[in-house]
């Protein structure tokens, strides 16, 4: 137990030091939050429109199953325009291109693992700040279902644990491929429009044509959005669910492998340039 | 492996980059775009030296020499192409955890604090990273803030300090889980004279109390002067001297001066004397002073001197030791040492 202590104990600094980080930001948050409020409520609007006027939504979501997927979506955004996508991402893969990451490099820390445990940290700030309080607003609203179940709202937080680690296994390659690249934004842009894509936060994955939702399926995107939000929905059931749970397990240990394997490639070929 | 008392052993290490280069002719930005084309640029040609613990050494070099890629390297953040590099007789590569252990870095431009907190915070969380018992960590952090008079500072946020309050704070950082072998790349930049003053005492005090070996890359030769009696210069990715700083000084006493003071009469008549005997010296006259430059060595300035001083109407006489600015200056601009370095 003391040797567990021992060698998790660089880890747990580096959450501890990144929590404080998040709750410095305040203001970040503020912004954040005001921001995933009004895309929600832009893309419920937006929503509410097309399901008056089409059969075929009516059939796949009731209005408030479809308010609900739309809002729980946005909370559950792990690519969320503002904090997260600017501190995390950002300085990931900025560190790369300004050197800043020999710093990290000098540390008697796996760089892999201190990674995701910043992200552990910011995603918990982000949890208080932003998911909740969105999640929050349009309840109190009255526009919002509860989980399904109180089985399914259990579920469905260790569901965005999950996503957790396919969305961190997901920034930390695209961090890496900015060694190759030396240019981190456009890949930032990319990865953010397949996302919310084939996340399925712009347009629930249910309503996307065959082809282009089997495609999808085979995406990690879907177990980062859709998953979490079919449990909340209470869609998913018995076998169904514990599969989906399983391919974001099974993602989020592919995404780490590969992670690992590509850190090893990078580390040959990193440049740090200048200064 | 064998066990030495090298804190840091570097045997021709090489390390090219790949740079893009624009192709030639009128529409070669297009072409590029299309196909770029790539060169290699060696940054290290071959370089290699030894540092033992509890020695300063300073590594200069121009601009793009390979200093800061050498620093890179030894400390485990880039691979070079080829070459072998121990520290404590470890490969910082492959095991570059437990080498991370061992060492302390400092970029000067560079801060390692956490931008957005106190630095308090970034000490609590190196104290995790390096497992420093609450004990202990307790009486460091209490010797550094009494050296480096960092207690005012310790709470305030890192991006509230001034630049010589933050580099204080990152030395205190750098040294904090007592590193044995320490790279300094820069640490006195943009900082006032009393900073300086104060971080150099503090590098020369754990040199002296704990057997720190310390690399340090500066264009302030201050530093060197103050903390350095050996120093290594690289030029073109190769090791061009590595040596007694006194030696190098004395070696490249070209730039010894003397200069004297003489009325406009005199000044033809000295400048003609000292051509005829020294033709390679250079004669400047400004104002009442005239001031004799390029001599080879010591003893040439002390005949130069004597010669003059016969002269009737000379006063003021004074031979400069050169600086050692314009020393390193002297010896990239002959392009290196011509003899093999010692």
């Amino acid at each position: 137990m003391s040797r567990l202590r021992d060698t998790s104990l660089p880890y747990w600094g580096a959450v501890t030091a990144f929590l404080k980080v998040g709750l410095a930001m305040r203001f970040n948050f503020f912004m954040s939050l005001l921001v995933t409020l009004v895309a929600s409520w832009v893309l419920v609007s937006v929503w509410k429109v097309i399901h008056g006027g089409s059969g075929t939504v009516q059939s796949a979501f009731g209005e408030q199953e479809l308010v609900t997927y739309l809002v729980v979506a946005q909370v559950v955004n792990l690519a969320r325009m503002g904090w997260i996508n600017r501190n995390v991402v950002y300085n990931a893969m900025n560190y790369v291109q300004t050197g800043k990451i020999s710093l990290d490099l000098v540390r008697p820390l796996d760089l892999q693992a201190m990674r995701y445990m910043e992200w552990a940290a910011v995603f918990v700030v982000d949890a208080l700040l932003v998911a909740v309080p969105v999640w929050l607003v349009w309840f109190v609203s009255g526009n919002l279902a509860l989980p399904a179940s109180a089985v399914d709202g259990a579920l469905f937080v260790v569901s965005v644990a999950l996503a957790w680690f396919v969305m961190s296994g997901i920034h930390f390659l695209m961090a890496l491929l900015t060694v190759w690249t030396y240019d981190f934004l456009g890949l930032m842009m990319v990865r953010t429009a397949i996302q919310e894509f084939f996340g399925g936060t712009l347009i629930p994955l249910a309503l996307l044509p065959a082809p282009l939702a089997v495609l999808a399926a085979f995406l990690p995107f879907q177990a980062v959005v859709h998953t979490p939000v079919s449990i909340y929905l209470g869609r998913l059931h018995g076998q169904e669910l514990i599969f989906a749970l399983g391919v974001q397990a099974v993602w989020g240990i592919a995404l780490l492998l590969a992670g690992r394997w590509l850190w090893g490639r990078a580390a040959l070929r990193l440049e740090v340039q200048g200064g | 492996m064998s066990i030495s008392a090298d804190a840091i052993t570097v045997q021709d290490l090489v390390k090219s980059y790949r740079v893009e280069r624009r192709r030639e002719g009128r529409f070669g930005w297009l072409r590029s775009f299309v196909a770029p084309e790539y060169q290699h640029i060696r940054a290290l040609d071959g370089i290699s030296f030894t540092i033992p613990q509890g020695e300063v050494v300073g590594l200069l070099g121009p601009n793009g020499a390979g200093k800061s890629t050498t620093v890179k390297i030894v400390a485990g953040i880039m691979y070079a192409d080829s070459g072998d590099v121990r520290v404590l007789g470890r490969d910082p590569h492959r095991q570059r955890i437990r080498n991370a252990r061992e060492i302390g870095v400092l970029f000067g431009q560079r801060s390692q604090l956490i931008f957005e907190l106190p630095a308090i915070d970034s000490l609590q969380f190196l104290r995790a990273v390096y497992r420093i018992p609450q004990q202990d960590f307790q009486q460091r952090l209490g010797e550094l803030a009494d050296v480096l008079d960092l207690v005012p500072l310790l709470n305030q946020p890192v991006r509230t300090l001034s630049q010589g309050q933050r580099t204080r704070c990152d030395v205190a950082a750098t040294f904090l889980h007592r590193p044995k072998v320490v790279f300094l790349d820069e640490p006195t930049i943009g900082l006032d004279v009393e900073a300086k003053q104060s971080i150099r005492r503090f590098i020369a005090a754990m040199r002296d109390e704990h057997g720190v070996a310390v690399i340090l890359t500066t264009h302030d030769l201050a530093d060197i002067e103050e903390l350095c009696e050996r120093v290594i210069l690289i030029d073109k990715g190769r090791v061009v001297y590595d040596g007694s700083l006194r030696r190098l000084v004395d070696r490249f006493a070209a730039s010894k001066v003397v200069q004297v003071e003489a009325p406009a009469g005199a000044q033809e008549r000295i400048e003609q004397t000292v051509q005829a005997q020294w033709p390679h010296a250079a004669v400047e006259q400004f104002g009442s002073m005239v001031r004799i430059s390029g001599l080879a060595d010591a003893g040439g300035a002390t005949e130069v001197a004597r010669v003059l001083l016969n002269l009737a109407e000379v006063g003021n006489l004074t031979i400069t030791e050169p600086r050692v600015e314009e020393v390193i200056r002297n010896v990239f601009r002959e392009g290196g040492l011509h003899e093999p370095p010692a």
